[in-house]
């Protein structure tokens, strides 16, 4: 059952048409970044800059705290990822090796509530946050991702160890090991993968969340960089910055881009693994 | 090791402390905040915006559901280079949807929109200017169209685990029957992605139900708020009017309603079980 | 049914050796084949290059005299039962059974009337309506056979179907198998690394190695005279005693060897356990039906089989008849 050459160069357009739509979006605000200002927003449309320009790039930084807005996402992003991994890790070893009555049920729930999107917190959120005095605070954000992104973790996780053969555990205890440090000495380190995966991913939904990150902290300095990027239009109806706002798009995907050309393989394991719940 | 329960909770205990914040104190304090249900019946905007949900969510799953399909079927076969391939698939989905929605923002541009450009180009349309977004119709398959090429490589992904797991031997079997390959599809892929099928469906509904990033920033819930989803109203409702109560009595019927589809498609996904 | 023939196939997967090397033979039409050897050895390569699941890098195929090598799968009139059967998850047994035919427009009287037919005699008729995951392995095995049959093919391929099945059932199947290929009068081309399962059900049987065929011929032919070491020690349970000339002549077990480098074999069962030269037992392991020795004679180890139990002790007097004996090249492993 060989395939022809017709369905071989047929294979091939297709690979590169599904490549091309994949990327197209992004390549073209990749371009019109590095056009010069003038010519970003021209008629007829220019496919091609005369030359290559990275005026925008400086201007992002200077218009607004650019800067800032990195930093701000990047310590979210760590955080978020530091305590999805540590609390997740520790439940998922419960779930998955200890005794726990009504452990199954407490799964279930767990799962159904990560069924529904952050849309429907919102509200009451900020409300909360107000009164717990964490509005404006990257605290909030980071207490709020973790308790999203659990249980997507504690399930992958929890899939992951119970694959785990049992006998190095056991080798453990029998050497004096207590359970706690058997979790972080042992398992821990054995699950590397599904913990580079679950972190990877918890990092970047982290990095591209919106709504919650614009509900919870008004105050300029302390905002991350999607919700940063929204705000940069809203100058003037006539001045939009078009290439600056594609630099700034540029800027803010592009540490997505790398992790995901880097880690392409555990990504896909990851959704595979989170999504199939059975 | 210590095997009682009591200490067994402990370690799960952090988690569940702080999820049950996060989502059930919100729940909790939607309830007590919740008023204004009379006004249900009154708004006129309650019905246009369901539809526009709905039309949305049974828009976008379908398509993805399609061309997800059509990219797993390119893709699961291992072929030099998959990797880089696969790779460029989860980009957009990769990408904050937020930040990528100031990117359709400029490619649906009136005046400089490249896509526009194109059509023109292509002799599909007469003039290279589209106002995309100024009109109710096309500003909704706009956002259709970013949200499907959004969420496609998800779908994409999950089928493709779902294509690897079809025993080869079933192929087999199909070609020595006398089917096809388009015959094998029906006969044997199908079926067995099933399952896959369900699972994606039902995720992608309850998400494509409660979006809100895409749409806010792509248009606004505009023009003449003829985009506007149930998310964005309960936005409106409680942020721009300030209506705190009767934005949680909005919040309530969001999630009665998603609670509602998702029971509707599990037993869809169920039924055909028991034949 | 019909002849099957292969004519000097070759496949090679990858930069490795070739899987297959030249392999011809003739299933001659209601012939039930079995090609045998261990794992590895390319047997199954070749089946499915039959079917048309994978195609030869050279060679030529026919199948009722007409050339197949370049047909597909579904037009070459075989069918064929996978070693996991392959049963449609989704359809009931009768629908599985059913598929080929309603691939191919067979009127759907006639396909009633045949998978009937087939369920009498596979005795599948309780089981109809139920889903493949609702049968035990016997029972989705006996479906696998019936989808096979009730295409009356012109020829049967299978794949190693008895070696899922647990022991016991194993057994019983074998032989309900040969039957109903009897009387279906098929062309059978069988594979299986069990040489009982071969021996017992194959008019003929051709071994395998390394891509090679060493031998084909009826179990009794193979067995009585193996054309090389690798089939003499193949075929056999326990099996043959081979040993290099310098060990044989040290024996005294064996008069009269001719010149060069050889290998001597004599069976176990052969082995004359009574008279002869005296011997020491190293080993003796029984059992049940019959006892298996392995002896010390002249430092040279040979195992020897006696019915029922071993009483005598830890010696014994031992000798090889002439006809016996098995000579093959030590370098090329051919029969001298």
């Amino acid at each position: 059952m060989k395939p022809s050459l017709a369905a071989r160069v047929l294979f091939g357009l297709a690979v590169l048409a599904v490549a091309g739509w994949s990327l197209a979006p992004f390549l073209w605000q990749v371009i019109t970044s590095l056009k010069p200002a003038a010519e970003a927003a021209a008629v007829p449309v220019l496919y091609w800059p005369s030359r290559l320009d990275a005026s925008s790039y400086a201007m992002i930084f200077k218009a607004r705290p650019f800067a800032a807005y990195i930093w701000n996402s990047i310590v979210v992003g760590l955080g978020t990822t530091f305590f999805t991994t540590a609390l997740g890790a520790s439940a998922a070893y419960a779930f998955s090796r200890l005794r726990l009555p009504g452990g199954r049920a407490a799964l279930a729930g767990i799962l159904f509530l990560s069924l529904f999107p952050g849309t429907i917190l919102i509200v009451p959120l900020k409300y909360l946050a107000v009164r717990a005095g964490l509005l404006n605070s990257r605290w909030a954000l980071v207490l709020t991702y973790t308790a999203l992104n659990l249980p997507f973790a504690i399930w992958v996780l929890k899939t992951f160890f119970d694959r785990l053969p049992r006998d190095v555990e056991e080798a453990a205890w029998i050497d004096g090991l207590s359970r706690w440090q058997t979790l972080w000495r042992i398992v821990l380190p054995l699950s590397a993968p599904a913990v580079a995966t679950t972190a990877i991913l918890v990092f970047i939904f982290s990095w591209n969340e919106f709504l919650i990150a614009q509900t919870l902290i008004s105050r300029d300095a302390a905002r991350t960089v999607p919700v940063g990027i929204a705000m940069l239009s809203g100058v003037t109806v006539y001045e939009v910055p078009w290439g600056q706002i594609a630099a700034a798009v540029v800027v803010t995907t592009l540490p997505v881009i790398v992790l995901v050309l880097a880690f392409q393989r555990r990504i896909v394991e990851g959704l595979t693994a989170g999504a199939v719940k059975g | 090791m210590k095997d009682t329960p009591g200490v067994n909770w402990l370690y799960a205990l952090p988690a569940l402390a702080l999820m049950a914040l996060v989502n059930l104190l919100p729940i909790g304090e939607t309830f007590r905040l919740a008023g204004e249900f009379g006004r249900l019946t009154t708004d006129v905007r309650v019905w246009p915006v369901l539809r526009t949900t709905l039309a949305f969510t049974v828009a976008t799953v379908s398509l993805e559901l399609l061309l997800g399909l059509a990219v797993a079927l390119v893709l699961w076969r291992p072929f030099p280079g998959r990797g880089g391939v696969r790779a460029c698939v989860l980009i957009p989905w990769a990408l904050p949807t937020a930040v990528m929605a100031m990117a359709w923002r400029w490619i649906y541009n009136a005046d400089y929109g490249v896509l526009g450009d194109i059509l023109y180009r292509l002799g599909l349309s007469a003039s290279p200017q589209i106002p995309w977004l100024a009109d109710p119709t096309s500003a909704f398959w706009a956002c259709v169209l970013a949200d499907v090429w959004k969420t496609t490589p998800f779908m994409a992904i999950l089928l493709m685990s779902g294509l690897a797991s079809v025993p080869a031997e079933l192929h087999e079997a199909a070609a020595i029957d006398g089917a096809g390959p388009v015959r094998r599809f029906f006969l044997v892929t199908l079926p067995l992605l099933k399952p896959t099928i369900a699972v994606a469906v039902i995720f992608r509904s309850i998400h494509a139900f409660g979006i809100f990033d895409l749409i806010y920033v792509l248009t606004g819930g505009g023009p003449g708020g003829r985009t506007q989803t149930m998310a964005l109203y309960v936005y409106d409702t409680v942020f721009r009017y300030q209506e705190l109560a009767y934005g949680c009595a909005l919040t309530l019927v969001m999630t009665a309603c998603l609670v509602l589809l998702a029971a509707l498609l599990l037993l869809v996904g169920r039924a055909p079980e028991s034949r | 049914m019909a002849e099957v023939k292969v004519d000097d196939v070759r496949k090679t997967f990858g930069a490795g050796r070739p899987v297959l090397d030249g392999v011809s033979f003739t299933v001659a039409d209601g012939e039930f084949v079995s090609l045998l050897g261990p794992s590895g050895c390319g047997k199954t390569t070749l089946l499915r290059i039959v079917a048309g699941l994978e195609t030869a890098d050279s060679g030529r195929l026919s199948i009722g005299g007409k050339d197949v090598s370049d047909v597909a799968p579904k037009d070459r009139d075989i069918a064929f039962v996978f070693q996991n059967y392959a049963l449609y998850p989704h359809l009931s047994v009768r629908e599985n059974v059913a598929m080929g035919l309603k691939l191919r427009g067979t009127p759907a009287a006639e396909i009633a009337r045949r998978t009937a037919d087939a369920a009498k005699r596979l005795g599948l008729e309780p089981l109809l309506e139920r889903r493949p995951a609702a049968l035990s392995g016997g029972q989705r095995q006996r479906v696998a056979l019936a989808r096979a049959l009730v295409r009356e093919p012109r020829a049967f391929l299978l794949d190693e179907p008895l070696s899922n099945l647990d022991a016991v059932l194993r057994e019983r199947t074998r032989g309900e198998l040969k039957l109903l290929f009897k009387k279906a009068n098929g062309t059978v081309l069988y594979v299986t690394h069990d040489q009982v399962e071969a021996m017992t059900m194959s008019d003929r049987v051709v071994l395998m190695n390394e891509g090679k065929l060493q031998q084909i011929g009826s179990p009794e032919e193979i067995y009585r005279r193996p054309a090389n070491a690798f089939v003499a020690s193949f075929l056999g349970a326990p099996p043959m005693n081979l040993i290099s000339r310098a060990e044989a002549e040290k024996s005294g077990l064996f008069a009269g060897l001719p010149e060069g480098d050889l290998l001597v074999g004599v069976r176990p069962e052969e082995v004359k356990v009574g008279s002869g030269r005296e011997a020491s037992i190293v080993l003796v392991e029984p059992v049940g039906s019959h006892t298996i020795l392995t002896l010390d004679c002249g430092g040279a180890a040979v195992r020897a089989v006696v019915p029922g139990s071993w009483v005598g002790g830890s010696s014994c007097r031992v000798e090889v008849p002439s006809p016996s004996v098995h000579l093959f090249d030590a370098v090329t492993g051919a029969r001298r």
